[in-house]
């Protein structure tokens, strides 16, 4: 059975997972953590960092360091998503060529799918090494809320890190298949998911191996990191209050900062009371320098983000409401993400669904498992596992005045399809234009827009008198698909819309080749790593026995001449070192080890040893 | 004719389940045997009952099926049954699985509420569902397939040819399907029962229930149908789709029980109106033949009172012959009794009895008289009494009338009385006795009368006699007797 993984590609961490013998596991990352770090760096050589690495230098090359990217995929520049982020990061953030993010790290752009693809290529590149095998292809989760041009943009990471991404689906689905997987439930279960950087909601009906999503919500932009941010401006604003000074343009002090937000937030999930001390915080110009020493009791964050959690409530209850589904219909609760550790937020959920949330699922690692067993259902037969998942937002096209004409409503059961039939405007149109667009305004320029085709050669006619008729599918794996018929000929139009990552494909088939290039480098610099360390360790033998070999043979020629041939092996070992040539050090570590076996032998023979 | 239980079963390689005629239980047995079973295992397997399962199990030989595995009936090891024949148990693990998928698939599931477990229809453990989890609800739901040379159809397809039947069937009728049409479904009201038909829906319908298999052009046809299933699972959620459903099929349903109400009771009618006639012509049969009975019964004894008449008449002629008249009198009374109307019979025995009366009377008279000569009054008096009693003729009456004075004078009196009568009538008679033995008679009435205490007519009588014989003494005395008294 091929190997096909599922990847939680979170906006603080990343988890991948694959079912072995119909049990969803958790893959540990080479330092035996699993999850990592979803951060990416470029160090001062210019090498690339990918996780715990890049999280651990993040404070001295915190411009350098990109956290959160997952905020910013697929947004456009002017997306006010991508503002935010712009002031409250040390990062460079740029605008792209299309209208889309980019970020800047050492004098390269790049862009967020990128960043994305490195995080999902060391991911691979764990997996492979876990499994010993290659991987191919993977399910990815994104939050639900997520849109179309979001979806396309992760799987376009995917796409660079090489990975055949068969499905994007929605983290707190993946929950909800790790929660029932394996047990013949007969439930209907809410997914309250805060992870770090989105909020989702989802209720599902389990049953008999079939999990249906009845309905979806949340928003893309509140997560643990809006929770640090409020933290943050309380640690400043304290700090300034104190010793007067304003650290808000240190990029170095807003990373230690806001480390220290994040870790003192998870410190008061457990204790009710944390310690921040940031020694040396800030120096000024004049050389005087400031510590930051705070205590923060779980009070305290409870009041800084209490409306964050109140916002959340109020989107289960909206969500509730407009699926028309009775709080006392759940039988379950599942809490998903970090942020759930939260007291507050435990509290919250239990007081607002009247259900005790349930204990079973590790909230860290439960989505990526999820996404384990959906990547197990889709190609392996013994997986008896049925997603029916929803399209999140509303799909449709923009009418005249400007107006959106919903084809397809949100929270939808996919695959799906819906055609409605527009007449013309305006006297002898021959051609008409149409935009597809997704979301849940009224006003087509609120919505995202996902693509737009020309359907031309219409009968020259008065206004409303030519018809033609739209037709919207969704297919399982949520590609979209837009056919405009004219009614009167018979002409037929049709496109797939992809929507736009921010990335042509021009520059992603660039990307993906570079990629590649640089798994191979990957590659080879491990194989040449390994080398070098077996090459060390034999010199170093080699060494260790030199005196006693000197002493029994350099009485013969024979034994000066093996001697000096010993010399010369280690010589060009140290050599091919230096040179970084894997193949070379090869051949010399063969070398090398027949010149110890000898030293061992003659050592052993000559009983000295 | 039942099955040993230790017969080994095995499922006919290469037999095709689909194409025989089987009822869903036949289905179901089927179903349950891994490849190869001993009867007994079977029937354990199927959870249904021993005789039901074996008679499933006579009919699925019949049909070819099943067949006698020859040579193993003594070592049902189930651990060398599974070495041997992985190659057949996996092909009849596929064949249930499909089996069943195909059952469950067009089933109304009236036990989806409870949440069991084993009712996946592609539960792959392949013996521990306990068999009556999976055992199928009667369900007269026949999913429609389109023709198996249909030239959509695609046997290079990761989908199973009948289910590309069943598919393009529901493709091409789907305008005309009404929601529980398109999840193989009874109209119902029951919401978990849908539910569960919409789970079974997407299984079917749904292109990842494949696997991600090659779905050709069917992957379109797949997701049209899962949206128009997904569309009536949404519409049968609400009442006023679902109650004008429910109640047009519960309508039919009760017509059709109404239907067969009313033919059941037409023929229980036309059956009890046969049963009548039966009974009414057995009954009928029945008189006929006690009538006829009856009457051989009544010449019977018809014949037979003619010959008992016969001989008493013989014998009373006989009798007559005799002069034993009684003996006539009474053969005539006995022929009479048998044949109570025959005047003749009846005045022969009158007369008959006549002269046998007179006969005994004249008997008993003549007795009584020699008594009397003799003295023996006492013996004499009842002689005297039969024969006036037999033949009441003037001298008996007299006679008795005399006899009996000083026993029962109101029997003498009423004897007196006839014979005055008598005596009267004798003086007007043609042929008068003498006046001599009337005279005596007379006497002896007056005496009765005296006795009984009529003086005046005994003294007439006296005087009567008194005119005949002017010095008869008896009379003298008698009248003396009165005037004294």
């Amino acid at each position: 059975m091929e190997n096909v993984v599922g990847i939680d590609l979170g906006t603080t961490n990343t988890c991948v997972a694959i079912v072995e013998d119909g049990v969803p596991t958790v893959i540990p990352n080479k330092g035996g953590y699993k999850t990592t770090p979803s951060m990416v760096a470029i160090s001062e050589s210019s090498k690339r960092l990918v996780g715990h690495i890049a999280k651990r230098q993040s404070v001295t090359n915190a411009q350098n360091t990109v956290y959160a990217a997952k905020r910013l995929i697929g947004r456009r520049w002017e997306s006010p998503a991508a503002r935010a982020v712009q002031q409250s990061c040390p990062y460079t953030v740029v605008d792209g060529p299309h209208g889309d993010v980019r970020i800047k790290l050492r004098e390269t752009v790049y862009s967020i799918p990128e960043i994305s693809a490195f995080i999902l290529q060391e991911m691979k590149l764990v997996a492979e090494q876990y499994l010993d095998g290659a991987i191919e292809r993977a399910v990815i989760t994104v939050p639900a809320y997520f849109n179309d041009n979001q979806r396309q943009a992760t799987k376009d990471a995917g796409r660079i890190a090489g990975l055949d991404v068969i499905r994007i689906i929605n983290e707190p689905t993946a929950a909800a298949l790790a929660y029932g997987f394996g047990k013949d439930l007969e439930r209907k279960v809410a997914v309250y998911d805060l992870g770090g950087g989105t909020f989702d909601i989802s209720i599902l009906d389990i049953g008999r191996g079939v999990f249906e999503v009845i309905s979806t919500a949340g928003d893309t932009f509140l997560g643990g990191e809006d929770f640090d941010v409020r933290v943050m401006d309380a640690l400043i604003q304290g700090f300034q209050e104190k010793t007067g000074v304003d650290v808000a343009d240190d990029r170095m002090a807003l990373q230690r900062i806001k480390d220290a937000a994040e870790k003192a937030r998870c410190e008061l999930s457990v204790a009710r009371e944390a310690l921040v001390d940031l020694p040396f915080l800030y120096t000024t110009p004049s050389g005087q320098t400031f510590h930051m020493q705070e205590s923060l009791t779980r009070e305290t964050l409870e009041e800084l983000t209490r409306d964050l959690v109140e916002r959340t409530v109020a989107i289960c209850d909206k969500t509730l409401r407009d699926a028309n589904i009775d709080k006392d219909g759940l039988d379950d609760v599942i809490l998903v993400g970090g942020m759930t550790r939260m007291p507050l937020i435990q509290q919250r959920v239990a007081e607002f669904f009247g259900l005790e949330p349930c204990k079973g699922v590790h909230p860290d690692e439960v989505v990526a498992l999820g996404a384990s067993i959906q990547a197990a259902a889709l190609v392996d037969e013994n997986v008896d596992v049925l997603l029916l998942d929803v399209t999140p937002h509303s799909l449709g096209i923009m009418i005249v005045g400007g107006y959106f004409h919903r084809l397809i409503e949100q929270n939808t059961t996919v695959p799906t399809s819906a055609s409605h039939i527009f007449t013309t405007v305006r006297d002898n149109q021959t051609s008409v234009k149409i935009l597809v667009l997704q979301g849940e305004s009224d006003k087509a320029a609120d919505n995202e827009l996902l693509g737009e085709f020309i359907l031309s050669g219409l009968r020259k006619a008065p206004k409303g008198e030519v018809e033609v008729e739209v037709t919207f599918s969704i297919s399982a794996d949520g590609l979209v698909s837009v056919a405009a018929k004219d009614l009167e000929t018979g002409r037929e139009q049709s496109i797939t819309v992809t929507a736009t990552s921010g990335l042509t494909e021009e520059e992603l088939q660039n990307l993906v080749e570079s990629s590649q290039h640089y798994m191979v480098e990957v590659r080879a610099s491990e194989e040449f790593e390994r080398q070098r360390q077996q090459a060390e360790r034999l010199i170093a033998d080699v060494r260790e026995l030199f005196p006693q070999v000197q002493a029994v043979m350099s009485g013969t020629a024979f034994g000066r001449d093996a001697i000096a041939k010993a010399e010369g092996v280690v010589e060009r070992a140290e050599q091919e070192i230096r040179n970084q040539d894997a193949r070379s050090l090869e051949e010399v570590v063969e070398s090398l080890e027949r010149t110890l076996n000898m030293f061992r032998g003659v050592v052993s023979k000559t009983g000295l040893s | 004719m039942s099955l040993a239980r230790t017969l080994r079963l095995r499922v006919k390689p290469g037999v095709r389940p689909e194409t025989l005629a089987l009822g869903p239980q036949e289905y179901f047995v089927l179903s349950r045997i891994e490849g190869q079973g001993s009867v007994a295992e079977i029937i354990g397997a199927s959870g249904l009952g021993a005789a039901e399962t074996e008679q499933i199990l006579e009919r699925l030989l019949e049909l070819g099926a099943l067949e006698r595995e020859n040579g193993s009936a003594t070592k049902p090891s189930p651990r060398r049954r599974i070495q041997t024949s992985p190659e057949l148990r996996s092909q009849a693990a596929d064949r249930r699985r499909r089996l069943l998928r195909q059952q469950l698939g067009a089933q109304v599931r009236q036990d989806s509420g409870s949440g069991s477990a084993s009712t996946r229809p592609r539960n792959n453990t392949p013996t521990a569902e306990p068999a009556s989890e999976a055992e199928p609800t009667p369900n007269d739901f026949v999913p429609p397939l389109v023709a198996p040379d249909d030239e959509r159809l695609d046997a290079s397809l990761g989908l199973p040819v009948d289910t590309q039947r069943h598919l393009l069937a529901l493709e091409d009728r789907r305008a005309e399907l009404s929601p529980f049409d398109i999840l193989s479904l009874h109209p119902t009201d029951d919401l978990k029962v849908i539910r569960s038909a919409f789970r079974d829906a997407s299984r079917t319908f749904h292109p990842d229930a494949y696997h991600g298999r090659e779905l050709g052009r069917f992957r379109e046809v797949l997701a049209g149908l899962f949206a128009a299933a997904k569309t009536a699972y949404q519409d049968l959620q609400k009442s006023e789709v679902r109650q004008p459903l429910v109640a047009q099929v519960e309508a039919e349903r009760l017509r059709k029980k109404q239907l067969e109400a009313q033919r059941e009771a037409a023929a229980r009618a036309a059956e009890e109106l046969r049963l009548r006639r039966e009974q009414e012509q057995r009954a009928e049969r029945r008189a006929a033949r006690d009538a006829r009975r009856n009457e051989r019964q009544r010449q019977r004894i018809a014949t037979a009172t003619l010959t008992k008449v016969q001989e008493h008449l013989a014998a009373a002629t006989e009798a007559e012959g005799e002069e034993n008249y009684a003996r006539a009198a009474n053969n005539y009374r006995l022929a009479l009794q048998l044949s109570p109307d025959d005047p003749d019979i009846r005045r022969r025995w009158e007369d008959s009895r006549q002269i046998a009366r007179q006969g005994r009377a004249k008997g008993a008279f003549a007795r009584a008289c020699s008594l009397v000569e003799v003295g023996h009054f006492a013996e004499a008096l009842p002689l005297f009494l039969e024969a006036a009693d037999a033949d009441p003729t003037l001298e008996h009456l007299a006679h008795a009338a005399d006899a009996v004075r000083e026993q029962d004078v109101g029997k003498a009196r009423d004897l007196a009385m006839r014979a005055l009568q008598l005596l009267t009538e004798n003086e007007t008679s043609d042929a008068p006795l003498r006046p001599n033995a009337v005279a005596d008679l007379r006497m002896m009435v007056a005496r009765a009368f005296l006795a009984a205490g009529q003086g005046q007519s005994a003294r007439e009588q006296a005087l009567l006699v008194q005119r005949v014989r002017p010095k008869d003494p008896q009379a003298r005395a008698l009248l003396k007797s009165i005037k004294v008294t």
